[in-house]
């Protein structure tokens, strides 16, 4: 069942919660919803799933207009961040819920029932569990529940809201591959919502970062990793380093260097800043042939298993830039106070907003 | 031989102060409570059984037992409803002029119960706004038994929703959400996940309300009249006997309120220890599941 957004607004009191949205979901997609708290990523899903009305802008599933249809004709299975298990019932009747309120006439048997539940409850692999109450249970078997139990109904689309936010680190990340492949298994169109971005990375098909209600970028989680269009998705996604400058004449003033800009002919003087991602960066003990070899001094080196992690300063300008390399490739181990030169293998440059209030960037 | 655990010192007061402190509270309690109940059914029973008996059986005493009743069986229902759409739709909505309503709940506590009968003769009274009216009608509301209802109503209904609320605040709108969307109908979310979830709260609420209920004074008496065997409640019934200096009968009849305080307090208690045992269970099922996570993440 794909999913279509279409120019969605929405707004709670003066705080506007999304600001004209649209989106495409494909058909057995797994799509991430990533973003800040506060950036409209959950409304959006509760939108989506009718729990929360859109003021301007329609939801359509599969091209048949959704915006008026409540919750419970939407067909949609929501999985909430603290579980919402029913802490009166078993794990059984939790699971059954779905299937025992039913109209009488759609309703199955009651032996046809136990029998989904009890399949449902295998794939998540806790039908051992099925009599306890939810508070004899661990936060990740929560969540298997919560999600068997939106699965019992054969949603159309699956929505989970911060499904691995309250669980501790290590679960967390079981939980996640788990889910990746239980998709990969029933691939049902599914949404989930996070602020973790490698929980995003790791999980979805495709990424949607959003930022103060708006979307800010849409695609697979390499090409939001390797190529943000924003300052805000590159600040967010990853570790960046942020380094000031000035275009003139087509290329880039920054860190003492020069950096070419041709996509900014034609636009400059313009303050801007070069985006570096830690790990996109050579170090040499002299500068090489390219003008592009930044002086720096090392000022701290730290091993982070198998990455040597560096701190230098920028000798021109004294930014701080930090430096990522494989701990086995390193042919030179510097220590403090070390001068070296370090250049960028892909930087990208974005106009400063901060100093341009026209905002152009590229 | 192990000294029992006692407090820290520094948190402890010296003998004396401990000593005195506890008996000023014990016998304050006594003087102020105890011996005023104990002495209602000393002086119920003072002139032996008979007498007792025939004080609560005689005509008007038991029109006044199943007046009481009668206004209980309406008011409480009624405040039960009225505090579950309240306490609904105070923590499951927004809206507009909801922090109004939170405030208008508490107005039965902040005004004085005379003053609730006085609204309602002024608004029913035969010279009051709808005086006329209701006397076209042939209908009667303030000296008889729907102004009595009236009356109560509005002094006990605080009582279920300012016990709702604040649970179902605690308790957020996730489980309603989930039971919507997994295709439950408004009832049967009401029915199968709300209701089971503030069974023991709204109980509680219950029998505060019914209490109340029971020995509400004040504004009953501005509206009743007090025409014996009709519109007489038992507090009332009990004043005019005690006016009469028929002080066994109204002693009689007193205890019976006295006793329905002392079942009140059991059930009370009851419903409390209830709550508490379940909210142990799940703390502990809470620490037992950590403990398992740890011995599972060490081994």
């Amino acid at each position: 069942m794909s999913i279509e957004i279409r120019n969605v607004g929405k707004s709670f009191g003066a705080f506007q919660a999304l600001d004209d949205v649209s989106l495409d979901i494909a058909t057995g997609e797994l799509v991430a919803l990533l973003g800040p708290s506060g950036c409209g990523k959950t409304t959006l899903l509760r939108i989506i799933a009718g729990l929360e009305q859109a003021d301007t802008g329609a939801v359509a599933f599969q091209g048949e207009d959704a915006t008026r249809l409540d919750v419970r004709a939407r067909r949609v299975g929501f999985v909430f961040q603290h579980y919402a298990l029913f802490r009166h019932m078993t794990v059984f009747d939790n699971v059954a819920f779905g299937l025992k309120v039913r109209p009488r006439s759609s309703r199955l048997s009651k032996a046809a029932i136990a029998e989904r539940v009890h399949r449902l409850l295998e794939l998540v692999q806790l039908d051992f569990m099925a009599d306890r109450l939810p508070n004899q249970l661990s936060g990740g078997q929560r969540q298997r529940v919560a999600l068997a139990r939106a699965l019992a109904v054969e949603p159309r689309v699956l929505l989970l809201d911060e499904p691995f936010g309250a669980l501790d680190a290590q679960v967390r990340k079981d939980l996640r591959r788990w889910l990746r492949r239980l998709h990969d298994e029933l691939h049902v169109t599914s949404v989930f919502v996070t602020h973790d971005q490698e929980e995003a990375m790791e999980v979805s098909d495709r990424v949607v970062v959003m930022n103060r209600g708006r979307i800010e970028q849409v695609g697979p989680p390499a090409s939001i990793y390797d190529d943000p269009v924003s300052p805000f998705v590159y600040e967010f996604v990853g570790q960046v380093n942020a380094l000031r400058g000035r275009i003139v004449d087509g290329r880039a003033e920054v860190a003492g260097v020069r950096l070419p800009a041709p996509s900014f002919r034609g636009l400059d003087p313009l303050e801007a800043v070069a985006y570096i991602r830690p790990h996109e960066i050579a170090l040499a003990d002299a500068p090489g042939q390219t003008e592009d070899w930044i002086a720096v001094t090392v000022t701290d080196c730290t091993i982070a298993g198998p990455v040597l992690r560096i701190e230098a300063r920028v000798a021109a300008t004294g930014e701080r830039l930090e430096i990522e390399m494989p701990r086995g490739g390193a042919s030179l181990a510097p220590g403090p106070g070390a001068r070296l030169y370090a250049r960028p293998t892909n930087p990208r440059l974005f106009a400063d907003t901060t100093a341009n209030p026209t905002g152009r960037d590229r | 031989m192990m000294a029992a655990p006692n407090p820290p010192r520094a948190l402890t007061e010296p003998p004396i102060v401990r000593w005195l402190l506890t008996t000023l509270a014990l016998a304050f309690l006594g003087l102020f409570l105890v011996v005023p109940l104990v002495s209602v059914f000393h002086e119920a029973l003072r002139q032996g059984l008979a007498v007792y008996w025939a004080a609560i059986t005689e005509p008007d005493a038991a029109a006044a037992i199943r007046l009481t009743l009668l206004v209980v069986a309406i008011s409480v229902p009624l405040n039960v409803i009225f505090g579950l759409a309240a306490a609904w739709s105070i923590t499951k909505f927004r809206f507009r002029g909801k922090q109004l309503l939170v405030t208008l709940i508490d107005l039965p506590f902040a005004v004085s119960p005379v003053v609730a009968g006085l609204i309602y003769v002024l608004l029913y009274g035969a010279h009051g706004w709808l005086g006329p009216w209701l006397a076209e009608n042939e209908l009667r509301i303030i000296f008889a038994v729907p102004g009595i209802v009236l009356a109560t109503t509005f002094v006990t209904f605080p009582f279920v929703a300012r016990e709702l609320i604040p649970q179902m605040q605690a308790q957020g709108t996730d489980h309603e959400e989930a039971a919507i969307s997994l295709g439950a109908s408004g009832w049967q979310t009401f029915l199968r996940v709300t209701l089971p979830s503030i069974k023991w709260s709204l109980l509680y609420g219950v029998i505060l309300c019914n209490a109340r209920a029971m020995g509400e004074f004040g504004a009953v008496s501005v509206v009743s009249g007090k025409i014996r065997g009709l519109t007489n409640t038992m507090p009332l019934h009990i004043e005019i006997l005690y006016n009469e200096y028929q002080l066994a009968a109204a002693f009689a009849v007193a205890s019976l309120l006295a006793g329905l305080a002392l079942v009140t307090l059991v059930a009370k208690s009851v419903v409390e220890l209830r709550t508490e045992a379940e909210q142990r269970a799940a703390a502990q099922a809470a620490a037992a599941q950590t403990t398992a996570r740890t011995l599972e993440r060490a081994a």
